[in-house]
């Protein structure tokens, strides 16, 4: 069987958009902790089991 | 070093490249990217996503070859059973390998590494799961860096999973003629206009479309500075967004074929039993199952042959298939979208990146079940061209089902065709047939009046 191997250069980085976003995102992220800190108040109050929000 | 070839498609990464030597494949590392790929072992990064079996493993055979003075290190990676490309992969193959990409990507940068390069071509999969076949793809982590890689990742992956999921009936297929990746501005003008609301879409399409072709390297922009916090919290946010993506809701033809189209129990009882005797008796290393539907027989074939290839043209019931894999699973079954009236091509450069399907496409036992009557009664191909087509599939065996024109889906397929096929009978199939095979077994099959065929290659 062939065995077949691609690399693309991934050229320019765009930068600029990362910025952009990174800078949304920041906001984005910034009224997330705010909402998981509320939330997790209530939660800690009904059930004392450790809710992370790694395991989606 | 001679008798080296290098790879055709291994030429546009200057950190090495694949050949072959004697037949084997092996990966040269060159001494420009020494300091990653030393970085790359030592740190303990190679080890974890190798145990984890997310990348490739490779041995080092340096010691094999005489190394010319720019050579580093020369690798042999591990095999990959069967090849497939992105652009023959199902919606939540496409997912699967995205997501692990990114998974990647976090863990390089834990490792103070990053993915120099995120295009689809570096998945394969193996064991019914996505994983990195390129060895080469980290790089040393600069503080303050944006991801390289970032726009790469959007066409390859984010851009191909939003138009699969938003356009009904998209054959992934048309992705191979945007071999580097599909753009933002393309994307952005092929989707419904209410994806614009939308703050992922917003980010991630609308807003680079909008950038799209302005320059990027000036002076200021390269001045731009972005944190690993940044990068970490665009890759979670990425991955949020790619595993809310689902495919369009379609009650395609095929899958639920079973449930609702199939004969009667009695008939496919019978197939299953005795498929799954042929399949056992012959026990097969490469068993290919050609319009393999939700895969019924391809899990039979799973547990009597060594490895299983199942193609349909069907994306959605592949998708099932896949899933349905991975859940039991199976870990010798490979699936793709692939239409064996219209095989993918050979693309790239010379035709060698991406080889032919019916190049790729080779197994001791091929099962065509129920699948005569639709590449003869809807697709017109004449008998004689479908047993050879066959006979260049398979290297030893074949099994087939005829469907006869009395039968009620040869009937439906009719119903609107004048009947220009008066030599698509049982007696003609016997005759072709036996112009490339053997038959080796043949039995009428029970609720029906189809008959299976155990086909061997050759004469006696």
């Amino acid at each position: 069987m062939s065995v077949q191997l691609l690399y693309i250069d991934p050229g320019s980085g765009s930068m600029l958009l990362q910025f952009i976003i990174g800078a949304c995102l920041g906001v984005v992220f910034f009224f997330k902790t705010i909402v998981y800190r509320i939330k997790s108040i209530f939660r800690k109050e009904k059930n004392d089991t450790d809710t992370t929000s790694e395991s989606k | 070093m001679t008798a080296i070839t290098r790879h055709p498609a291994s030429y546009r990464d200057p950190s090495g490249f694949v050949f072959r030597h004697f037949g084997d494949i092996y990966r040269m590392v060159n001494i420009s990217y020494k300091e990653d790929y030393d970085l790359l072992m030592q740190s303990g990064l190679y080890t974890s996503l190798a145990e984890k079996k997310i990348m490739l493993s490779h041995t080092d055979v340096t010691a094999q070859f005489s190394l010319a003075p720019n050579a580093y290190k020369v690798i042999q990676p591990e095999a990959v059973p069967f090849w497939t490309y992105p652009y023959e992969w199902s919606f939540e193959q496409l997912k699967q390998a995205a997501l692990l990409t990114l998974q990647l990507n976090k863990l390089a940068l834990a490792q103070n590494m990053i993915l120099k390069d995120a295009t689809a071509y570096n998945i394969q999969f193996v064991a019914g799961k996505p994983i990195l076949i390129d060895s080469l793809s980290f790089e040393k982590y600069t503080e303050g860096a944006p991801w390289k890689a970032f726009r790469q990742f959007c066409t390859h992956f984010v851009y191909p999973l939003l138009l699969q999921s938003k356009v009904e009936g998209l054959n992934p297929a048309i992705f191979s003629q945007y071999p580097d990746g599909i753009s933002a501005k393309l994307t952005a003008s092929l989707l419904p206009k209410s994806s614009k609301y939308n703050l992922n879409n917003w980010l991630y399409l609308y807003l680079p479309a909008k950038l799209e072709g302005k320059q990027d390297d000036s002076a200021k922009q390269r001045s731009i500075s972005v944190s690993k916090t940044k990068i970490l919290q665009n890759m979670e946010q990425l991955s949020g967004f790619i595993q809310k993506m689902k495919p369009p809701v379609v009650h395609s033809n095929w899958n639920h074929y079973y449930s609702e189209t199939i004969l009667s129990q009695e008939y496919l009882q019978f197939k299953e039993q005795t498929v799954a005797q042929w399949l056992k008796e012959k026990s097969p290393k490469t068993t290919v199952d050609v319009g393999c539907n939700t895969g019924v027989f391809s899990f039979i074939a799973s547990q009597n042959s060594g490895q299983v290839v199942s193609l349909d043209t069907d994306p959605y019931s592949i998708d099932l298939l896949f899933l349905m894999a991975q859940k039991e699973g199976v870990k010798n079954l490979t699936t793709f979208v692939g239409d064996i009236c219209n095989p993918a091509a050979a693309f790239g450069w010379n035709n060698a990146e991406q080889s032919a399907l019916l190049s790729r496409l080779k197994g001791d036992m091929v099962l065509s079940l129920a699948l005569i009557h639709h590449l003869a009664l809807t697709k017109n191909v004449p008998l004689e061209m479908i047993l050879e087509t066959f006979a260049n599939i398979s290297t030893q065996y074949v099994i087939m089902e005829f469907v006869p024109k009395s039968d009620p889906r040869s009937q439906t397929l009719l119903q609107n065709k004048t009947d220009i096929f008066p030599s698509y009978t049982q007696a003609d199939f016997e005759t072709v047939a036996q112009q490339f095979f053997t038959i080796e077994k043949q039995t009428p099959m029970q609720g029906s009046e189809r008959v299976l065929y155990l086909l061997k290659k050759g004469h006696l």
